[in-house]
């Protein structure tokens, strides 16, 4: 189930929140826990009831293994050690995610290299599996470090299903989650908590279905349906595309965000005006923030650890390799890869300049990092190398410079129009007001916020429906 | 009150009232003329929405349904040749199953006494129930008579903003007049251009095409059935259930090319078998008239006539109503035979070198 649908806004969350809050009004604190488990298991399963097993399986798989890292040091068992344990756990999640994720894209590789012919699986990618791995390698990891414990099956399911941040992150830890749900205080139903859950929905839901869904109308027409692109339009296309991600991404973090306040859980950062920042390093402190804290911790840290008489410049190298992995993270395919070594190259140079203590302009250095952002991101989306090509050739003034056609298809230039208004009002939103999470610091339940809340709220509602129909007026 | 309380109830009314304005607002306008209260003439521009309300709240005893080559038809020459008040409610690359369900809804409403529809190959395609890939549903809300759905078209993004600027636009200020004109609808021969110059590169593609492997003959016979299980689906169906009303189906003209790419394509047969199937199944029903314009060399093989190997100008649009006012080109059990291996024969005399050299 999506957040932007009907059914998520109308029927799911409305009955799963009064149901949990009634339950914990009975004080019947465990049922209101499995209800939560039961609504987020139903959610993840309204999109594909066949990989209900799947994520069953590796929740419990993984509650086991740190079980028996727990106990393995007061009965001194024998035949597994606590690290083989932590291996064969890592291998399984891992193991996941290669066969589920990453198989067709091994074979088909190898299928070219070798010029073999071995048949793809074409397996469907079950949802939030990226995430929901991720996340319990982590508690491993914590579990092995004596960082997290858990002493409850059902707990530990809430942690994981928890239906806000199942899907796309953000990526939570142990230690700041079950607090949250043990604590007393947050089983009551609390108005405040309601207010700035519905405020932070509101404009995550607008961001996505009215801003990110209107800047989507010339990022496909850019990398999808244009054959060639002039300067003009592949610049378009391109910032289409940047925004686009981040009003779409950062606007489903919102909606997750708020969602869980209305239970009472606050839900870490994940956006912080990213694409404000001043260099790369500072990108991805703003940039899905709870991405770049797990991979620096479980995968750069064990990295440098590993490394015999560590120096600045095999830091480096490690900050390249986890950069590598963390674009193949995003998905399976050569282009993420790319993506991930662009971040990697730029953030290794921009580490450099910073040791070399060298000053810069900071309009200057945010142009810089924009524009690098920017055109990483054209490898974010494009599906083959070629389309990339495409775009990178229009923006480098390769092409004839010509008509600016995404006016001119048709009767499109009305939603054209609208890209445009929508361009400038976010303009303004991104560079010169706050963000959705700034605004949640001081939050006052005066007018302004609730003619904000309302606006965002019923024209989120009315973005649900758009009309997509395919026009080639070209002809 | 709990004065949070009180901020979350008056943020809801405020977007409460805003649903509410919204909903007045399409409601009004109506651009997908759902309701048939005012006057405005539609935009003609996403057919798949717009066609169930003109089904709905238009005049018409002859509906014309197919593809963007039935986009060119004027109605008012259908009207003139054949005695009957025509409205096109064609969509661009429309599937089969997008054609049964705007038929189905014209025939629910039994205003429809005649339906003219093309027999596009592709659009029996894939699955029974596939609809074009630019969508990702059909907006069924649209096509019942359930008001309770209509939330979806009254608190509609698209609908609010774009549809209703293009139909004022075009009602009031003449912006692109001829997209509200319902005698022109979807009409777009006047923004191409018909020559033999197209079609070079469709050429190059026929001769570049490797017939890919034999086991394409094997699965031929498969697909074959795909497409007839499709078609008994989604437009045989319909004949049988509506014996009352008249249904004119016909082959379009397309150019010799693209039967030659057919061809190479390993594809010509299959084609031919299916086209002798339409014909075997639904020569039973007296409700039906079947034409088969792609024997006509002239046509067909005078490539001026067309903009790509499949899309042919507005002249021949005019051409096939004459046709079907006279009765010529009709299939029957005569002509059918002689039809299929005719164009057979065409497409194997057919020589594209011979295009070329003219060049």
């Amino acid at each position: 189930m999506l957040f932007n649908s009907y059914e998520f806004i109308f029927v799911f969350l409305p009955v799963s929140f009064f149901i949990y809050f009634y339950l914990n009004h009975k004080r019947l604190t465990i049922a209101s826990k499995g209800w939560l488990v039961f609504a987020s298991l139903f959610f993840y399963s309204w999109w594909n009831i066949v990989y209900l097993p799947l994520i069953l399986v590796s929740v419990l798989f993984n509650f086991s293994i740190a079980k028996a890292m727990e106990g393995f040091i007061e009965s001194r068992k024998t035949f597994l050690s606590k690290n083989s344990l932590l291996k064969i756990g890592l291998l399984f999640n891992i193991g996941l995610l290669v066969y589920f994720k990453y198989m067709d894209f091994f074979i088909s590789n190898i299928n070219t290299a070798l010029g073999s012919d071995i048949e793809l699986l074409h397996l469907a990618l079950p949802l939030a599996i990226s995430f929901f791995t991720l996340q319990q390698i982590a508690f491993l990891i914590d579990s092995y470090e004596g960082l997290a414990k858990e002493k409850k099956f059902l707990d530990y399911a809430v942690f994981v299903t928890f239906f806000p941040q199942l899907i796309a992150g953000p990526i939570v830890h142990h230690k700041e989650m079950m607090p949250q749900f043990a604590s007393v205080k947050n089983k009551v139903i609390n108005y405040k908590n309601i207010a700035l859950g519905l405020f932070i929905f509101s404009i995550g839901l607008f961001k996505k279905v009215v801003i990110a869904d209107t800047f989507a109308i010339w990022a496909t027409a850019g990398f999808d349906t244009a054959i060639t692109l002039n300067l003009f339009e592949a610049w378009a296309t391109s910032i289409s595309y940047t925004f686009q991600l981040y009003f779409d991404f950062s606007g489903y973090t919102d909606m997750a965000i708020g969602a869980a306040l209305l239970f009472n859980i606050k839900l870490p950062i994940n956006f912080n005006s990213p694409l404000k920042a001043t260099g790369i390093i500072d990108f991805w402190q703003r940039w899905h923030i709870t991405l770049t804290r797990f991979i620096t911790a479980y995968i750069y840290t064990p990295l440098v650890k590993s490394f015999n008489n560590l120096n600045f410049h095999k830091a480096m190298i490690a900050t390249f390799i986890t950069f590598l992995i963390a674009g193949l993270w995003h998905g399976a395919s050569w282009m993420f890869m790319i993506f991930g070594g662009l971040h990697g190259i730029a953030l290794v140079v921009n580490n450099y300049w910073k040791k070399s203590k060298l000053k810069i302009n900071k309009i200057l250095a945010w142009f810089i990092t924009f524009n690098f952002v920017n055109i990483a991101f054209i490898f974010f989306r494009a599906k083959e190398w070629d389309d990339a090509i495409k775009v990178l050739k229009g923006m480098a003034g390769l092409e004839e410079i010509g008509k600016f056609t995404f006016f001119l298809i048709g009767a499109d230039k009305y939603d054209s129009l609208l890209v445009c208004f929508i361009f400038f009002i976010s303009i303004f939103i991104v560079f010169f007001t706050k963000n959705s999470i700034e605004q949640l610091q001081g939050y006052r339940p005066s007018k302004r916020n609730q003619a904000l809340l309302g606006f965002c709220l019923s024209f989120g509602i009315v973005g649900l429906s758009r009309t997509t129909d395919f026009l080639y007026f070209n002809f | 009150m709990n004065t949070y309380k009180k901020h979350i109830r008056n943020s809801f009314i405020f977007s409460l009232l805003i649903l509410v304005i919204v909903a007045l607002i399409n409601f009004i306008i109506d651009p997908y003329k759902q309701y048939g209260l005012n006057s405005l003439n539609p935009y003609f521009k996403n057919a798949r929405y717009l066609n169930p309300g003109l089904i709905k709240n238009y005049n018409y005893d002859t509906i014309i349904v197919g593809t963007s080559n039935s986009a060119n038809f004027l109605t008012k020459e259908i009207d003139k040749a054949l005695g009957v008040k025509s409205l096109k409610v064609i969509s661009t690359g429309s599937t089969a199953f997008e054609n049964k369900s705007i038929m189905s809804l014209a025939l629910r409403k039994e205003k429809v006494k005649v339906i003219i529809l093309e027999l596009d190959p592709l659009s029996w395609q894939g699955d029974k129930k596939r609809i074009h890939k630019s969508m990702t549903t059909l907006p069924t809300y649209l096509y019942d008579d359930n008001i309770f759905n209509d939330y979806q078209y009254l608190l509609n993004f698209d609908v609010l903003y774009s549809e209703n600027i293009s139909a004022i636009a075009g009602n009031f200020f003449g912006f692109q007049e001829k997209n509200t004109n319902i005698e022109l609808a979807y009409y777009w021969a006047d923004k191409a251009t018909f020559s033999e110059e197209n079609l070079l590169s469709y050429i190059k593609n026929i001769k570049a095409y490797k017939s890919p492997i034999d086991s394409k003959k094997i699965s031929n016979n498969s697909e074959l059935q795909l497409l007839k299980q499709s078609f008994d689906f989604n437009t045989l169906q319909l004949i049988k259930d509506y014996p009352n009303t008249k249904f004119i189906i016909f082959h379009p003209p397309y150019s010799i090319l693209a039967f030659k790419m057919l061809e190479a394509e390993n594809q010509l047969d299959m084609y031919l078998n299916l086209k002798k199937y339409i014909y075997e199944s639904t020569k039973k029903y007296e409700n039906v008239s079947l034409y088969d314009f792609q024997i006509e060399k002239n046509i067909t093989h005078d490539l001026d006539n067309y903009l790509d190997d499949r899309h042919y100008s507005n002249l021949i649009n005019n051409w096939m109503i004459e046709q079907i006012e006279k009765g010529t080109y009709l299939v029957n059990q005569d002509t059918i035979d002689i039809y299929i291996n005719s164009l057979k024969t065409q497409v194997q005399k057919y020589d594209i070198n011979m295009f070329i050299n003219k060049k």
